[in-house]
């Protein structure tokens, strides 16, 4: 009797004692090893490094240096250092992750990593779905006194040359052209050149902005009164106090948009750089980018509570963002640019 | 004799080696890249050369415009700073010890602050709520605020602003160089202040104003974010437009056409500012 409560009591420590060695194992295999991450600055960053990279780094004792900027960079050397990336883990948005693992120079989602099953389908495809953002309107709700509802009502006589567009190309220009053509009835394929006549309509354009804290100024001073814009960049700036207000228009609706993580195709920390991921989508990691900074989560397991949920979209509402053909809107993107050039030189 | 020949020679091999590896290279690079097929956002090394790029440029009237509206913002600059570099300069030249070295810093303080800072500190100041409008407005000189973001009138005072230090450092080289027996020559020879400054003085610092004029010219030429933030993405110059191609639709061969005829540019620039003063010089001698 007493053998066998010794073997079993021994069983039990053993048992219990797995992970943990799985775990130091781990540990050492992540030792000094560097990781070079291209994400965002500003809040996304300060989440990230509380949630992500600072646990990681002392559970690992590994570095993870973030790169901060905007995609287009992060894209570009993704490209041009395919054989040796100087970035192992890229965040980009809904069609650039698509098109780089198409193009094979991101990898494939891994679906064995334990998270991915948590996510909604569309965030299981075209890289690991981090946050999904809605693309509407943002305007200063003090100098416009008749709520915005529709995309229609960019061209209300109140709103002339009011109306803020992001620098082109950008996933909110491209979409806005499609959504032109949606909101009055014009064939994407065949009628460029009313949309585009229609778009110039809202001019003179006061800003095409690129950085936020430029376009919330504004928004506050009334040189813009307007802007097409997410919905998280909005709420985020809204909470700090700009008398602004976030609407998901109506005709045909607000934009699906995803920010999405890619693994390099050729990285030499794939297993540190899938870790890292795996983290940046569960639950822990997803829930506090709904509460810090109103990013919608990707994870169908995150519980927020209403005040927050307000400010995403949250559970049914994700169906009812419209999505675009962004293969299409991908192939016409360099004309459409040389358009929005003329239109804007000509506002 | 050929010793010292030999080791002057050896001595700027670095520099060679640097200017090969940093231009010659990238240049050759570009150009190679400025003859390939780009399309639906990739560029297709595997096709054969075309000069799809340079046809693409001189077909849309957009980018000769972009080009024309550069130079014309350039030469603007440059004509700008040298009227207000000159004096800034000679004043400088003339003053003394402590005084000298308080100006120079306050001339070169700018640029070791970087384009960002002084562009973002002219933002603020040039908006329609900025301090500028402000004033303007509460002396009633006017009645509404001055648009001058997002026009080429901001960019232009931008511009200024930040490549000022850039003339002034050549035209004060140059006028402290002058000899100080040639301007009391002038004197005993009878001339007052003013003639003094425009027949010696003036013609003598003309290469300090030239090589002025093409640093600043150059570095308007190809200036991008000065341009971006004052022009608030409505003013499009060549630098903005490379970045866009490049960098936004991955259009390399595009932007690096784009690069092609901004480098010729600026070549042509550096000709002429180099044939004008041995123009003048043979015009002075004959």
């Amino acid at each position: 009797m007493k053998k066998l409560f010794l073997s079993l009591l021994l069983s039990a420590t053993m048992a219990c004692s797995l992970p943990v060695c799985a775990m130091a194992e781990t540990t050492d295999d992540f030792k000094d090893e560097t990781l070079v991450v291209g994400v965002w600055g500003g809040t996304i960053e300060s989440v990230l490094r509380e949630s992500v990279v600072d646990p990681m780094e002392e559970e690992y004792g590994c570095t993870i240096d973030l790169v901060l900027g905007g995609t287009s960079e992060r894209k570009a050397k993704m490209y041009a250092e395919v054989d040796n990336p100087s970035m192992d883990v890229l965040f980009l948005n809904i069609y650039e992750s698509k098109q780089a693992i198409d193009d094979g120079v991101a990898q494939e989602v891994d679906t064995s990593l334990s998270n991915v099953a948590s996510l909604y389908d569309f965030a299981q495809t075209g890289g690991y779905g981090m946050s999904i953002m809605g693309l509407g309107i943002c305007y200063n709700n003090e100098l416009v006194t008749e709520p915005i509802t529709s995309w229609k009502d960019l061209w209300r006589e109140d709103l002339k040359g009011k109306v803020a567009l992001s620098t082109f190309p950008s996933f909110e220009d491209d979409a806005f052209v499609d959504i032109t053509a949606q909101a009055w009835g014009l064939d994407l394929e065949t009628q460029e050149e009313e949309i585009f006549a229609k778009i110039a309509e809202l001019g003179p354009f006061p800003l095409f902005f690129n950085d936020l804290d430029e376009l919330f100024l504004e928004l506050k001073q009334g040189t813009v009164k307007a802007a097409v814009i997410f919905n998280s960049y909005s709420n985020d700036y809204i909470e700090q106090g700009f008398p602004c207000e976030f609407v998901y228009p109506s005709d045909p609706g607000s934009v699906l948009a995803k920010d999405t993580i890619v693994i390099a195709k050729n990285t030499a920390h794939e297993a540190l750089a899938k870790e890292f991921v795996n983290r940046c989508i569960g639950v822990d990691t997803q829930t506090a980018y709904a509460e810090k900074i109103f990013f919608s989560p990707c994870n169908k397991d995150v519980v927020v509570g209403e005040d927050v949920a307000k400010k995403l979209v949250y559970g049914d509402d994700v169906d009812k963002l419209v999505s675009l053909d962004w293969d299409y809107i991908l192939e016409r993107e360099s004309d459409w640019t040389d358009q929005y050039n003329r239109l804007i030189e000509n506002n | 004799m050929k010793k010292s020949v030999n080791r002057a020679n050896a001595m700027i091999v670095p520099l060679t080696a640097v200017f090969v590896i940093l231009f010659i290279i990238p240049f050759l690079v570009l150009l190679y890249y400025s003859f390939l097929t780009y399309k639906s956002g990739q560029v297709i090394p595997s096709t054969p050369y075309t000069i799809d790029a340079y046809q693409k440029f001189f077909a849309d009237s957009f980018y000769p415009r972009v080009v024309g509206r550069t130079i014309r913002l350039s030469f603007l600059t440059a004509i700008i700073c040298a009227v207000l570099g000159y004096p800034v300069a000679y004043y400088i030249s003339k003053a003394k010890k402590y005084k000298k070295t308080i100006l120079l810093v306050i001339v070169i303080l700018p640029l070791v602050a970087g384009v960002m800072v002084q562009t973002l500190g002219l933002y603020g100041i040039l908006t329609s709520y900025g301090p500028i409008n402000n004033a303007l407005l509460a002396m009633g000189i006017i009645n509404e605020p001055i648009e001058f973001l997002g026009k080429e009138s901001g960019v232009l005072i931008g511009l200024t602003q930040g490549f000022l230090p850039y003339m002034i450092l050549p035209i004060l080289t140059v006028i402290q160089a002058i000899p100080e027996n040639v301007l009391e020559a002038a004197d005993n020879l009878g001339a007052n202040g003013f003639q003094r400054f425009i027949r010696v003085t003036l013609p003598l610092s003309k290469n300090g104003i030239i090589s002025g004029f093409v640093l600043v010219f150059g570095c308007c030429l190809n200036s991008y974010t000065t341009p971006l933030l004052l022009g608030r993405g409505k003013v499009s110059v060549i630098g903005t437009s490379i970045y866009q191609q490049a960098m936004a639709l991955y259009n390399w061969p595009f932007a690096s056409a784009i690069a092609m005829i901004l480098i010729a540019l600026v070549l042509v620039v550096f000709c002429v500012a180099n044939v004008v003063p041995k123009h003048m010089k043979k015009r002075q001698e004959a």
